[in-house]
């Protein structure tokens, strides 16, 4: 089920929500958390909730292993970690490591095609960071297996993130406060985050799904719309989906971190990545990159380090060649940065130019899947396409689409964000916010029920 | 008082989703959309299998949608805010024109067109005897590209029927009507503001030639009138885009004079076994499609026998435009046989044989041909 579909927002919503509160305990509400989201998730992967459930039990119950040796604990995260991965690695990747070894030794082993459990890399990374923080004795191991499955299978950031760190709410899975202003202000987040996915990012997407299948036939200019289409939907899609996860959450008294900050804003590659899917990036710094050594060792070790980490972020995205592209692309970038660029004194404009053209260009080798796609665009991005600089398309597509342009740069600035902060604290700014909220959900839902089936862009990873 | 206004957002949220889930399940589920022109989806069958493979799931949010309260005030609250706020002014394939609905042509692949004419050339050979004619009419696309949005995309239909009249083989006539059209595009309404169809006045130019005083025309020697028949038709680009405020629009038939010599004619349905005296079915006028007036709809089959005694017999293979055209051509032949091959699963090589035809026409509107694949399979008389 996804957040934008009606059968979310006017039947498992109110149900859901009218269950939680008419039960005072936090330990049934905790229950009550659990089922519904089992209820969430088998309504998308009948079959595949067995699985999640499976990994649920593993993980508590070697936890309380964990918790009750001290000689064999080291052992106990060893298997965790290799049992989490292998049903990662089989449910994700078997498929595509065997077409690779197929490919390459000219073998043609049999490959059973499975279909991917929908949120399976989510929910195996959340479940690894409380085996490794637990194995580092920041918290006890949870005994409740209710707030464990409630930990994992927490239904509004289930299913693409963001990816929840048990430290971060292991006191909020026993006590947590409910209020209606608590309630409003989490249901106004998700508003913003439905805004974002059902008016902007389905739109950029159908413009963008437009000039796809225009094939090579474009121009310049073309290429360079479609391109800067594909990057606001999917920075409103994804980030649309982390606002609504986390309204959602707040409106049954969790606090969740933040998961994006104007990523486009960035001032650097390196920036960028500071302020796009935070959750994730801090996964792998936390567990990987830091456990590596960070960047406290030799540069060759460092640069290996940044190599790993970002060929992990790559293949964390997908089973494809091009994210391990996109991967060692923003791996190159950051090197280069690191060793190189930061160190030259360049104006900031210039800087956020460059900063957005390399993420703009680093979209076009996320999106191609086959490559001879992604040369003709990346050729045409630069100058060689089949239509020349700029053609009738182009400027169709350009003033048709310059409105809704307008409205996702407006929302991608910091400046937008800031003034929607500070209307908390006056009362035109207050009043504004209810009456916003108001049109920007009804109108979000206008668009909902007569758009077919809208999936998130970020359920293939 | 600090924070009121999430407490009546808060109140707000959950009167719009409990409120609208509430409003579902007391309203009746309604079985057709007018404003949309099509069946709505239906609750689905819970049952452990339809649950077990995820059907109810997936078919769930379907019926949801197309039962959710207020549906046809959202949808054009949606393409409101799309056409004005927004800007984009096409829907569905549809541009919002200056005065008019305008659907979009895409240039088929050569080699489709190319397999087409081969086919009709086939057919012409197999059946010598008759004479063969093709009329291809242009959509409005082809004549009002000016009142498109600026920039608007769409390929050229005069490219498609030059390409097409060029390489028409022998022993087809071509029948352009597009100089016809082009003369009186601005002083005649040659299509339905809201439908993709031509309007019977577009029909008649192209039947009679004549492109002044179209309220009185002479067909076969016989005086015809104009009269309208219906006058609040929403048609299908309204239904398929969604943007409304351009209609209604109204339907028009020709009528003889009552001074006219008569004609008697009989109107046979074979796929309904139904006799009728008239081309027209006035009954359809009451329904959300009017243009069903003409011939009934779509049939696979129509025969018209008249008592016109010319020796003529002419076999019309149409799409839907041939519907307003047909008419016309009834009080010209003893026989008017109207084969659509998009509905048609006959041995054609038999009809044309058994029919002795002295013309065969082939009325096709572009939008149809150019994506029509049923009159190759007709042709080539594999059923």
């Amino acid at each position: 089920m996804v957040f934008s579909s009606v059968t979310f927002l006017f039947l498992f919503l109110p149900a859901s929500l009218l269950l939680y509160y008419i039960i005072p305990d936090i330990r049934w509400k905790n229950v009550v958390l659990f089922f519904v989201s089992l209820v969430f998730y088998a309504w998308g992967e009948p079959v595949y909730v067995i699985l999640m459930l499976y990994s649920i039990l593993l993980n508590y119950a070697f936890g309380r292993v964990m918790g009750r040796t001290q000689k064999y604990k080291k052992q106990v995260l060893v298997f965790l970690i290799v049992m989490n991965l292998l049903i990662l690695g089989f449910f994700k990747y078997y498929g595509f490591l065997m077409d690779t070894v197929n490919s390459l030794t000219g073998l043609s082993l049999p490959v059973r095609q499975l279909a991917l459990p929908v949120g399976i890399s989510f929910y195996t990374f959340q479940a690894l960071s409380y085996d490794i923080d637990l194995y580092r004795g920041k918290f006890p191991p949870q005994k409740n297996f209710i707030a464990f499955g409630a930990y994992i299978t927490m239904f509004p950031q289930l299913i693409a993130g963001p990816i929840v760190r048990y430290e971060d709410i292991e006191r909020q899975l026993t006590a947590r406060t409910h209020s209606l202003d608590g309630f409003g202000s989490g249901a106004l987040r998700f508003t913003a985050g439905l805004g974002k996915k059902v008016l902007l990012a389905n739109l950029c997407g159908s413009l963008f799904d437009t000039i796809q299948a225009s094939g090579g036939n474009i121009s310049t200019a073309t290429a360079w719309i479609g391109t800067l289409a594909y990057a606001f939907q999917i920075y409103f899609d994804f980030s649309g989906y982390s606002d609504m996860a986390i309204g959602l959450g707040e409106c049954m008294g969790f606090s969740f971190r933040e998961n994006f900050e104007d990523p486009y804003a960035c001032v650097s590659v390196t920036d960028f990545w500071r302020r796009w899917h935070i959750s994730l990036g801090t996964w792998f710094r936390e567990y990987v990159y830091i456990p590596l050594g960070g960047n406290r060792v030799s540069t060759t070790k460092h640069i290996r380090n940044i190599l790993v980490v970002w060929l992990l972020t790559g293949l964390w995205h997908g089973a494809s060649w091009n994210f391990v592209l996109w991967g060692l692309y923003y791996a190159l970038l950051l090197i280069l940065e690191k060793y190189v660029f930061l160190k030259w004194k360049i104006p900031s404009f210039i800087r956020r130019i460059f900063a957005l053209a390399f993420v703009l260009l680093g979209w076009i080798i996320f999106y191609s899947q086959e490559f001879p796609q992604m040369l003709t665009t990346l050729a045409a991005t630069f100058g060689f396409a089949a239509n020349g600089f700029a053609d009738n398309a182009a400027l169709y597509y350009l003033t048709s689409n310059a409105v809704l342009f307008g409205f996702c740069l407006a929302f991608c600035i910091p400046a937008t964000g800031i003034f929607l902060k500070d209307c908390r604290n006056h009362l035109p700014g207050r009043i504004l916010l209810a009456a916003g909220g108001a049109a920007v959900l009804l109108l979000s839902v206008a668009f909902m029920v007569t758009e077919n089936y809208n999936p998130f862009l970020y359920f293939r990873f | 008082m600090k924070n009121l206004y999430a407490k009546i957002f808060a109140v707000f949220f959950l009167i719009v989703i409990a409120g609208a889930a509430v409003l579902h399940f007391m309203t009746p589920d309604r079985a057709y959309s007018a404003a949309e022109k099509r069946n709505l989806d239906q609750a689905p069958e819970l049952s452990p299998e339809n649950v077990a493979a995820g059907v109810f799931m997936d078919r769930a949010e379907g019926y949801l949608q197309d039962q959710f309260p207020f549906r046809d005030q959202l949808m054009q609250t949606k393409i409101t805010v799309q056409s004005t706020l927004l800007r984009n002014r096409e829907s569905q394939g549809v541009y919002l024109a200056d005065g008019m609905l305008v659907e979009r042509f895409t240039m088929p692949p050569e080699e489709e067109t190319a397999a087409l004419l081969a086919s009709l050339e086939a057919f012409a050979a197999r059946n010598p005897g008759p004479s063969y004619s093709f009329m291809l009419v242009p959509n409005a696309v082809a004549f009002y590209r000016d009142r498109l949005p600026a920039y608007a995309l769409t390929d050229s239909q005069d490219e498609y029927i030059d390409r097409f009249f060029f390489s028409l083989p022998e022993p087809f006539e071509a029948k352009d009507v597009r100089q016809l059209f082009k003369a009186v595009k601005n002083d005649v309404l040659l299509y339905y503001r809201t439908d993709h169809h031509w309007t019977t006045e577009a029909a008649c130019i192209a039947f009679t030639g004549q492109t002044e005083d179209l309220a009185h025309v002479t067909v076969s020697g016989r005086g015809y009138s104009a009269y309208t028949v219906a006058d609040r038709f929403y048609g299908s680009l309204q239904s398929k885009s969604g943007f409304t405020g351009l209609g209604p629009d109204a339907i028009r038939i020709y009528l003889p004079d009552r001074d006219a010599e008569p004609l008697f004619y009989s109107v046979y349905y074979p796929d309904t076994q139904s006799l009728e005296s008239s081309v027209y079915d006035t009954d359809k006028l009451a329904t959300d499609d009017p243009y069903q007036v003409f011939l009934s709809g779509n049939h696979p089959l129509v025969e018209i026998e008249t008592s016109a005694r010319t020796g003529k017999r002419i076999l019309v293979i149409k799409d839907s435009y041939a519907n307003a055209y047909v008419p016309f051509l009834v009080p010209g032949y003893d026989r008017v046989t109207v084969l659509d091959p998009r509905y048609y699963y006959e041995d054609i090589d038999a009809l044309v044989k058994s029919g002795r035809f002295t013309e065969v026409l082939f009325l096709y509107n572009v939008n149809t041909l150019s994506a029509d694949t049923s009159l190759k399979t007709v042709l080539d008389n594999r059923q």
